[in-house]
């Protein structure tokens, strides 16, 4: 099995909101490359990745199960993505891209955008070489 | 042992370097004093040694005292801690005195403390305050025979860190009380949770916070971290529940999916959390500040009950209200 149809295979349980500017909130807005100010600058990306929780607050339990998430922004050092259920800050998960590329990802922020689905936003780890051919199918 | 009007913040007035202003009323009869007691003459002048340590205060004092119109004695700064272990063992922990005392000292005592705490880069020592708060405050909190309506008469309402953790606290215990909630059920960690339910505001700028003037989008949005910073702080603590860490992130959601930082609705906001917004928002709209008087009781209550909107748990509002009205 390729890595896309590992992500495939994974249900996905985010709803978009259905009205016009939900697919362009938060991590999912539009990001004029020549503004953005971060130390690595942030590429508007579409593409879907797998995530597992690693570790969080100890008083919190998450299944061991792989999540399905719409990866909408990305950086070499972070990314935006869309998820069906709140994650808190601080908390760690693995993350797969399409192209089997592997990151630890830390939660910094998230925000309802819809009744399942989260904007969620934070760092990876260990930076990522090639944002751009972590995206690509 | 009379405790009501025994002063809790020093006063311009009574202000003296090096010693700190004590209610009168807050030394017991014939109890062995663990600290120099001072008494001002002079105002001009520091106050003079009136009752050495381990020496005790009789009836005949306080008659003395009393007719002199004195009402405050003072102890050097370094006794302080020592003053608050005397109010502990001698009222804090005495069942017989009755509960709205305990709680009047239970403030007294642990202002310095929480001060002291709060101002430390270290969470460890607000957090330990606030285990020992919780739990002192539900075994005045949790006796049947608790005068509600003396206890609260005896709430500050000036939005000061200290004043508004505690009352926080007090008001979550109450409103828990009312449903029925006891010691098994949680109401100690509730009860501390809601002193440390602010501790994200130590790391945004007390100017910004204290701001009078109406805040820019950014300086709101500063602001608005403050639960995310507290979680963060706190969340990998192995001595808080849960519910206490949602009390710490989720105080500012809304149960109609308006608050933040992330938006929960209704009841995926933890009811710790609820219980917290309720006693939270009542106590700052009441409150008096600096550039404003606190709101009246009606306006409290209508956006509490929201009307036709709903930002608050209906059950938790109408526990408030009923402890507020007895």
């Amino acid at each position: 099995m390729t890595f896309p149809e590992a992500i495939e295979s994974v249900a996905c349980e985010i709803v978009v909101p259905a009205d016009p500017g939900g697919e362009n909130r938060g991590s999912a807005r539009v990001i004029d490359i020549d503004k953005d100010k971060r130390r690595f600058p942030r590429f508007p990306c579409r593409v879907d990745a797998i995530l597992r929780y690693q570790s969080g607050p100890p008083a919190l339990r998450r299944p061991r199960e792989w999540m399905r998430i719409m990866v909408r922004n990305l950086s070499r050092c972070g990314m935006g993505f869309l998820h069906s259920e709140a994650v808190f800050p601080g908390e760690r998960m693995l993350i797969v891209f399409p192209r089997g590329i592997q990151r630890v990802f830390v939660a910094k922020r998230c925000r309802r955008i819809g009744a399942r689905c989260f904007d969620v936003g934070g760092e990876f780890s260990e930076l990522l070489d090639n944002p751009t051919e972590a995206g690509l199918r | 042992m009379t405790i009501a009007t025994a002063p809790s913040r020093p006063s311009s007035r009574n202000e003296c370097s090096g010693f700190l202003p004590i209610g009168v009323d807050t030394i017991t009869v014939s109890t062995e004093l663990p600290f120099n007691l001072y008494l001002r003459v002079n105002p001009a002048a520091p106050p003079v040694l009136y009752r050495e340590r381990h020496l005790a205060m009789e009836s005949s004092d306080f008659d003395r005292l009393s007719e002199q119109d004195i009402t405050t004695l003072y102890i050097q700064v370094a006794d302080h801690v020592a003053y608050r272990d005397y109010l502990i063992e001698t009222v804090l922990h005495n069942r017989d005195v009755p509960g709205p005392r305990r709680f009047h000292v239970l403030k007294i005592a642990n202002r310095a403390v929480f001060r002291s705490a709060f101002g430390d880069r270290n969470p460890e020592k607000l957090v330990n305050f606030a285990a020992q708060y919780g739990d002192e405050l539900a075994d005045i909190v949790c006796d049947e025979d608790l005068a509600v309506g003396e206890l609260l008469g005896l709430m500050e309402h000036d939005y000061y860190t200290y004043t508004h953790a505690t009352n926080v606290s007090v008001l979550s215990v109450l409103i828990a009380r009312e449903l029925g909630m006891g010691v098994c059920d949680g109401i100690v960690p509730l009860g501390s949770g809601a002193v440390i339910h602010d501790i994200g505001k130590r790391q945004i700028a007390p100017a910004l916070l204290n701001q009078q003037q109406p805040l820019s989008e950014e300086q709101r949005e500063t602001i608005q971290q403050h639960p995310k910073f507290g979680f963060m702080e706190l969340s990998g603590r192995r001595d808080l529940l849960w519910g206490q860490l949602m009390m710490v992130y989720q105080h500012h959601e809304r149960w109609d999916g308006r608050g933040y930082p992330v938006g929960f609705v209704g009841e995926e906001i933890h009811p710790w959390a609820r219980i917290c917004a309720v006693a939270d928002v009542y106590d700052a709209m009441i409150s008096s500040r600096p550039y404003r008087r606190g709101l009246p009781a009606n306006q409290v209550w209508e956006v509490l009950e929201g009307g036709s909107k709903q930002e608050f748990d209906r059950e938790f509002v109408k526990a408030l209200r009923s402890v507020v009205k007895e």
